[in-house]
């Protein structure tokens, strides 16, 4: 699927003669809300600075916050999401400029960034994520200015660490700029052809699943119908998690730049939000509470129609010999057909049955040989999608490494959100279990958290779900100095049945951040 | 730029609190200055005096504790504007009505407007 230039006013207005170029209720709010400092260029609509840079949607909402923020800007809700429609359509930054950086986007923070610039990490992303400049496309000058801004803005910031053992200010200039302008050109290749190709709606009945921490895998069938506004739909969400537990909601969402999909969601009454993006064959994001952004979930999106039959993902995706289950496959084409899904797999209940899911009450037996279970649906075949296990061979506890925050209700409190998955190691290649039952258990990490009793302190670990609540935020009387509940701590997830196949995970519990723009 | 290269010893400085001891207990400077970039997690500091979420060491026993002490000697001084609001420039009315962080520390309030505000 390709989706395109999402305004189609911007390609037809290359078409019209000069000056008549169609107004948008963004370009109008830009007129009203923004010329006068930012004022008109020749061109079609064109400002000073704004025309000059390429962002995402939150890119450039978090722009006009700073303009509310540092330069008194006011302007209602409406303009400001007008605007922001308006200049990630028409100066926003194509799939594959995008594509490194869908973690930020996403809310994924728990992970180590790297740069294929010596000392990126140490100039920029000491203090915010390094990829929210990856994020941006500017010419040197403007590059330039940005550095500028920084220490007009953040004035201490040539004397902090890493900065005042250098020359902080002509490294940024003469380095770290015109690095970016060369990496992070405004104009380029990716964006010119972006902007030309065809455009698809995301209107239609598709199906989406994922793994809801807590709960287990899900499916859903979601129905996209359009709203009122430009690029604007309705959603409405109607699945079950594997266990049988109904799962149901509705959202709103907006597309911008042709494939960035934005969503609020409300599933079984919880708030959410849901990042997609739309441009490859399968749309792919992630659902995540805005305020607790560790807790989320990584979903995949297809079409209910499709030319092609398959199997295309089986939840879960391992049998343990001896177990009776629910099994859930989804995919195309699966509506008829005998069903065998490999030896000592035996199919006990066609529980539901379509053209695109089938969800069986299976049994696996207890000689079952431990490998890839060959799935056969009618006419389909799918020889690596479904495996089976008598006993784990290795753990794997991701993040490796997470960052837990107090809270209240001012900056509510982020949990530590972990799995573990399973794996066969065999002789010629591994096999992925996916999640596999553990217990979960917490530890100090080192000899100080041991002192300073953090695991007492810094919150609870659902030694069922991984899930980490922290400690509420403020002095502890019950500290030593009266510190915060923070805690560095070491989670530990062990097979149930087999105590000895275990990982671990760092979980730092840190203070909280009143400063939360959607890139960190 | 020298002395940077330097342990505490070599500079004549005898470590007098926990946070001095283990920074001289790192192998070197430059060690310690790797573990600083390299523990970094996503939009999180450690790279500071002594680093807003966690500390030199890649933990939390050596953060400025309670936070809430030393709260307006962060936001004053702009010292950490990606997590703190700085009441230097940016927020100068952050702390109205929060005259003493540690007890007044519910008032603070997050700062990134949002749709709902």
């Amino acid at each position: 699927m390709r989706h395109a230039l999402p305004t189609g006013l911007c390609s037809l207005a290359l078409l019209l003669p000069t000056g008549a170029v169609l107004a948008s209720a963004g370009s109008e709010a830009i007129d009203r809300h923004c010329s006068a400092c930012h004022q008109a260029q020749s061109g079609p609509q064109s400002w000073s600075r704004i025309s000059a840079q390429r962002k995402t949607p939150e890119g450039w909402d978090m722009t006009i916050a700073r303009m509310q923020t540092m330069h008194g800007l006011e302007l209602p809700q409406e303009a400001r999401r007008d605007i922001v429609k308006f200049l990630a359509d028409t100066r926003g930054l194509a799939p594959e400029e995008s594509a490194s950086q869908r973690e930020l986007i996403e809310r994924r923070l728990n992970r180590i960034e790297s740069f294929d610039h010596p000392s990126y990490q140490e100039m920029c992303a000491r203090c915010h994520t390094g990829g929210r400049a990856q994020l941006q496309r500017r010419p040197q000058e403007e590059w330039e200015r940005l550095v500028h801004f920084h220490v007009g803005q953040f004035q201490t910031t040539e004397y902090q660490s890493m900065a005042r053992d250098r020359d902080w200010f002509d490294l940024a200039l003469n380095e770290i700029a015109p690095w970016l302008a060369e990496s992070q050109s405004l104009e380029n290749e990716a964006w010119e052809s972006w902007q030309q190709a065809e455009q698809t709606s995301p209107e239609g009945d598709w199906q989406l699943w994922g793994h809801w921490p807590g709960e287990g895998d899900f499916y859903a069938d979601v129905t996209i119908n359009t709203d009122e506004g430009e690029d604007a739909y309705s959603l409405s969400l109607d699945g079950a998690f594997t266990s049988g537990r109904p799962l149901s909601g509705e959202g709103q969402a907006i597309v911008y730049t042709g494939y960035e999909w934005r969503a609020n969601l409300n599933l079984n009454g919880r708030d959410l939000k849901q990042v997609l993006d739309l441009s490859g064959a399968h749309p792919s994001g992630r659902i995540f509470d805005d305020h607790d952004d560790a807790f989320g979930m990584m979903v995949e999106m297809v079409p209910h129609e499709a030319a092609e039959s398959a199997v295309l993902a089986s939840l879960p995706a391992s049998l343990k010999a001896g177990e009776r289950s629910r099994l859930v496959l989804l995919g195309h084409g699966l509506g008829e057909g005998e069903i065998s899904l490999g030896e000592g797999v035996t199919v006990r209940k066609v529980i539901e049955r379509s053209d695109m899911r089938l969800v069986l009450d299976v049994e696996a037996s207890n000689d079952l040989t431990p490998g890839w279970l060959a799935m056969q649906i009618g006419e389909i075949s799918a020889e690596r999608l479904l495996a089976g296990y008598r006993t784990v061979d290795r753990l794997e506890v991701s993040p490796t490494l997470g960052v837990a925050r107090i809270g209240n209700d001012k900056t509510p409190p982020v949990s530590g959100v972990f799995t573990a998955a399973g794996y066969l190691d065999g002789a010629d290649e591994t096999i992925p279990l996916g999640q596999v039952p553990v217990r979960w258990s917490v530890s100090p990490w080192d000899k100080i958290a041991e002192r300073d009793e953090d695991v007492r302190f810094a919150g609870i670990l659902d030694a069922a779900t991984g899930i980490f609540s922290p400690a509420g935020a403020g002095p502890n009387p019950l500290r030593q100095y009266n510190a915060n509940s923070v805690g560095n701590l070491r989670v530990t997830a062990s097979v149930v049945g087999q105590e000895a196949i275990q990982d671990e995970a760092q979980l730092i519990v840190t203070v909280q951040r009143w400063n939360n723009p959607p890139l960190r | 730029m020298t002395n940077n290269k330097k342990n505490l010893t070599a500079l004549g400085l005898a470590p007098l609190n926990r946070k001095a001891r283990e920074m001289e207990r790192a192998a070197s400077p430059e060690a310690l200055e790797e573990v600083q970039a390299m523990q970094t997690i996503a939009g999180c500091t450690s790279s500071f005096d002594p680093g807003w979420e966690v500390d030199p060491f890649g933990g939390v026993a050596s953060l400025c504790q309670p936070m809430e002490a030393d709260l307006y000697g962060c936001a004053d001084p702009c010292w950490w504007p990606a997590q703190v609001p700085d009441t230097m420039n940016t927020y100068p009315n952050w702390g109205d009505g929060a005259d003493r962080a540690e007890d007044d520390w519910r008032k603070f309030d997050s700062v990134y407007p949002g749709d709902d505000k």
